[in-house]
C-alpha cells in the first residue's frame, strides 16, 4: 500500500509538473504569422533555384536529387527564409523503421573568413538551422510513438531515470529550429540560445510540395549582424525520410549561395 | 583507413581510426556447454535497464537458441551473405573483415534490422537443428542437435559502431575499453545499428537517440561484476580483463582461457571487430559450424574441453565461474581449491575443485528403507 502511494503521489508530482517543464521548451516558439510559408508578402521577395545533388564528400554518402526554391526577406527584426521543394511522400515518423523528411539552412558565423561551404572548417564556424518534419508534425508522431511503445513504467521511474526531462526537452518544439555550430564534419553542436530561430513548415498534398521557413535574427546578441545589408551567403540541405535519408545521407548545395534579401514590411 | 593487427584473424586488417589502446580491457567468457536458457540474464539486465518507453523491444543481453534462433531475425546470417566466401588458412582468415567489404559510399558492410526483425526475440527457442527421427534418440551422440547463445555487447576492441558513428558519439573509454554512446551527441542517425554486426546498438523511439549494453559500468567501477553475470544461473560466466595477445598473464582468468589454452573463442572473429566476449564452443555440434561461428580453433578447443586431465587449471577455473558478484583478477589453484582474488589482493572466492562426495549405504538401517539417492 505504501509502495502503491509512494508511485500514484510521483505520478501526481510528475504531472503537475510536465507544463512547467514543456513552458520551458516552448518558450522561442512564435505564434507570429509572419512565419506562414503561404503569407502573400513572399510573392514580394527575393528567389532563387538552387539544385541539390548526392552529398558524396563524407562517408556515408547519399541523398537524392533537388530541385529546391528559396525565398528571403526580412520582416521586422528578422531575416526569412523559405525553402519549397517537392516530395512524394510526407514522412514524419523517427522509428526503428522510418526516417522522417527534414530540411536544413547553413550560414557562416562570420563573412570576414568565408568557411568551408562543408560544415565550416576550424576557427571559421557555420550556424545551422535545422527543421525536421516529426517536430513539426508533432501530434502525428507522437501518437504514432506511444500507440508503438506504451510502457507506462518509465513514468513511476523518474524522476530516478536520470536524463528523462532533458530528452523532452532536447526536442524542438512546433515553429522551433535546431540550432547547431559546426567547424567541419562530425563536429556539429547543439547551442543554447533564447533568440528567436524558428522554423515553421506545411506539406501540400496536392502539390507534394514541401514549404518551410526559416526565421534568423538580423541583429543576433550571439552571433552579431551575419546578413549586412540583407546580404545572404547560404548552403541547404535536405533529407528525404523515404529514401532512408538521415544524418550526412543527404541532398546539398556543393558551394555558398548568394542571395539579397529586401525589406518586405 | 589505419592498418592495425587483428590477432584474432592472424593478420593486419583496415580500420577508420588510429586504434588506441584502453588501459586495460573489459572480457567475458561465456560457457555454452553450461548454459540452460533460462534467460535469468536477460531479464536482470532488463529490469535493471532498458524498462522505460521506447525500450520495449530491446534486449541488450539476449540468449538465442542455436542453430535458427537469433535477435534480431537472422543478425548473423545476413551479414556473412554479404561478406561472401571466408576462407582461414593455417589460422589466417584469407576472407574480408565488414570494413574491406564496404559498398561504395559507405564505410562498412552491414544491414538494418526493421521493427519486425526485432520483434522476435524467442524464434527459434528450443528448436533442433534437423526434426528428430525415429530411433535418434538410441543414436549417440545425437544427430539433430542445438545449443544457447548468450548474447551482450562485445565491446570490441575495433568497434565498427564507433567506426561509422558521423556523430563521433560514441568512444571506448580509456580505463576499461567500455564502448558508450554519448547520449547528447547521439543524434539518431542509426548507422551503429546497421553495422554493428552483432546488433547491439539499438534506437530508442521515444528520445530519438541510440542505445546499448553499458557493461554496467557503475558496478565495474566498484569492482563488481555485470548483472548478466551476478545473476547466471548455470554460472555459466566468467567477467575480467584481458591482456594483449603477445604479453598474457598465466594467473588472469580470462588471459588462461583465451591466450594460454585457447578454449574460449571470439565470436565470428571473421568480421574484423577483435570481440570480447569469448565463448567455450558446445561440444555436442557439428565442427563446421562451430569453425563458421567461432574460428579455426573451434574444433581443438571442442576437444581440450572434452580432456579436461590434460589441463586441471582449465577444470579450476570452469569451477570459479559465477562463485562471487566481484570481479576476479588473478586466480591460483590448489591440490583442492581454485581460489580468486580481487584487484587488491583479497581473496574473493574459494571453490573445490571436485565435489566433496559421501557414499552412504543403500539401505538406511534405521528408517528401514532404501535410498533413493546414496551420494
Amino acid at each position: 500500500m505504501k509502495t502503491i502511494f509512494k508511485y500514484t503521489l510521483g505520478k501526481v508530482l510528475i504531472y503537475s509538473l510536465l507544463p512547467v517543464i514543456f513552458a520551458g521548451t516552448q518558450s522561442c516558439a512564435s505564434d507570429d504569422k509572419q512565419l506562414d510559408p503561404n503569407a502573400g508578402y513572399w510573392k514580394d521577395s527575393a528567389t532563387v533555384d538552387v539544385a541539390l545533388t548526392p552529398q558524396m564528400i563524407s562517408l556515408p554518402y547519399g541523398g537524392t536529387e533537388k530541385s529546391v526554391r528559396v525565398n528571403t526577406a526580412i520582416v521586422g527584426e528578422n531575416i526569412l527564409f523559405r525553402l519549397t521543394w517537392k516530395d512524394d511522400t510526407k514522412d514524419v515518423y523517427y522509428t526503428t523503421d522510418s526516417f522522417p523528411d527534414g530540411a536544413a539552412i547553413m550560414f557562416p558565423v562570420s563573412v570576414d573568413s568565408m568557411p568551408s561551404p562543408f560544415m565550416g572548417n576550424q576557427g571559421s564556424p557555420v550556424i545551422i538551422l535545422h527543421w525536421r518534419a516529426d517536430w513539426q508534425f508533432r501530434e502525428k508522431a507522437e501518437e504514432k510513438l506511444t500507440r508503438d511503445y506504451p510502457a507506462d513504467y518509465v513514468d513511476w521511474q523518474l524522476p530516478y531515470e536520470a536524463g528523462f526531462f532533458e530528452d523532452m526537452g532536447r526536442k524542438p518544439g512546433k515553429g522551433e529550429a535546431a540550432v547547431y555550430l559546426s567547424e567541419g564534419f562530425g563536429t556539429l553542436t547543439a547551442i543554447e540560445t533564447t533568440e528567436s530561430f524558428l522554423a515553421e513548415g506545411i506539406y501540400d498534398q496536392d502539390s507534394k510540395t514541401y514549404r518551410v521557413v526559416f526565421s534568423v535574427p538580423l541583429n543576433s546578441q550571439k552571433f552579431g549582424n551575419m546578413f549586412e545589408n540583407g546580404q545572404a551567403s547560404f548552403t541547404i540541405a535536405v533529407w528525404d525520410g523515404s529514401e532512408e535519408e538521415v544524418g550526412g545521407r543527404k541532398a546539398v548545395t556543393y558551394s555558398w549561395e548568394k542571395i539579397e534579401a529586401r525589406r518586405i514590411r | 583507413m589505419a592498418k592495425v593487427y587483428n590477432w584474432q584473424i592472424g593478420r593486419e586488417m583496415e580500420f577508420p581510426y588510429e586504434p588506441v589502446s584502453p588501459d586495460r580491457q573489459i572480457a567475458f567468457v561465456f560457457d555454452t556447454n553450461k548454459c540452460i536458457g533460462c534467460q535469468t540474464c536477460s531479464v536482470a539486465c532488463k529490469t535493471q535497464w532498458t524498462t522505460g518507453k521506447g525500450q520495449e523491444y530491446m534486449w541488450w543481453n539476449n540468449v538465442e537458441s542455436r542453430p535458427y534462433g537469433s535477435y534480431p531475425l537472422a543478425w548473423d546470417i545476413r551479414l556473412l551473405n554479404k561478406l561472401g566466401g571466408q576462407k582461414w588458412e593455417n589460422g589466417v582468415y584469407k576472407g574480408k573483415t565488414i570494413f574491406e567489404a564496404a559498398p561504395q559510399g559507405e564505410k562498412a558492410a552491414g544491414w538494418k534490422p526493421v521493427r519486425d526483425d526485432w520483434s522476435n526475440p524467442n524464434i527459434g527457442e528450443d528448436e533442433c537443428s534437423e526434426a528428430v527421427q525415429e530411433n535418434d534418440f538410441i543414436t549417440v551422440p545425437h544427430m539433430p542437435w542445438m545449443f544457447y547463445l548468450a548474447r551482450i555487447c562485445n565491446h570490441c576492441t575495433l568497434p565498427s559502431c564507433l567506426a561509422v558513428c558521423p556523430r563521433m558519439s560514441i568512444y571506448k573509454r580509456k580505463e576499461d575499453g567500455i564502448v558508450l554512446i554519448d547520449q547528447n551527441r547521439c543524434h539518431g542517425y542509426q548507422e551503429c545499428v546497421k553495422y554493428c554486426p552483432y546488433k547491439k546498438s539499438m534506437f530508442r523511439p521515444t528520445t530519438g537517440v541510440s542505445e546499448k549494453c553499458i557493461a554496467c559500468f557503475p558496478r565495474v567501477e566498484k569492482g563488481l561484476v555485470t548483472r548478466c553475470v551476478e545473476n547466471c544461473i548455470g554460472k555459466i560466466r566468467l567477467q575480467g580483463w584481458l591482456s594483449p595477445h603477445d604479453n598474457p598473464r598465466e594467473d588472469n582468468p580470462i588471459d588462461y582461457l583465451v591466450h594460454i589454452a585457447k578454449i574460449a573463442l571470439p565470436l565470428y572473429p571473421q568480421l574484423g571487430l577483435m570481440p570480447n566476449v569469448y565463448y567455450i564452443p558446445p561440444i555436442n555440434v557439428p565442427v563446421p559450424f562451430i569453425t563458421q561461428m567461432f574460428g579455426p580453433g573451434a574444433g581443438a578447443a571442442v576437444q581440450k574441453y572434452k580432456n579436461p586431465a590434460k589441463d586441471p587449471k582449465v577444470v579450476a577455473l570452469l569451477m570459479l565461474f559465477g562463485s562471487t558478484d566481484q570481479i576476479i583478477e588473478k586466480f591460483r589453484v590448489t591440490d583442492k581449491y581454485c581460489i580468486g582474488f580481487n584487484g587488491k589482493g583479497d581473496e574473493i572466492a574459494r571453490v573445490p575443485i571436485e565435489e566433496p562426495t559421501a557414499i552412504r549405504p543403500s539401505y538406511d538401517e534405521k528408517r528401514k528403507v532404501f535410498r533413493m539417492s546414496i551420494t
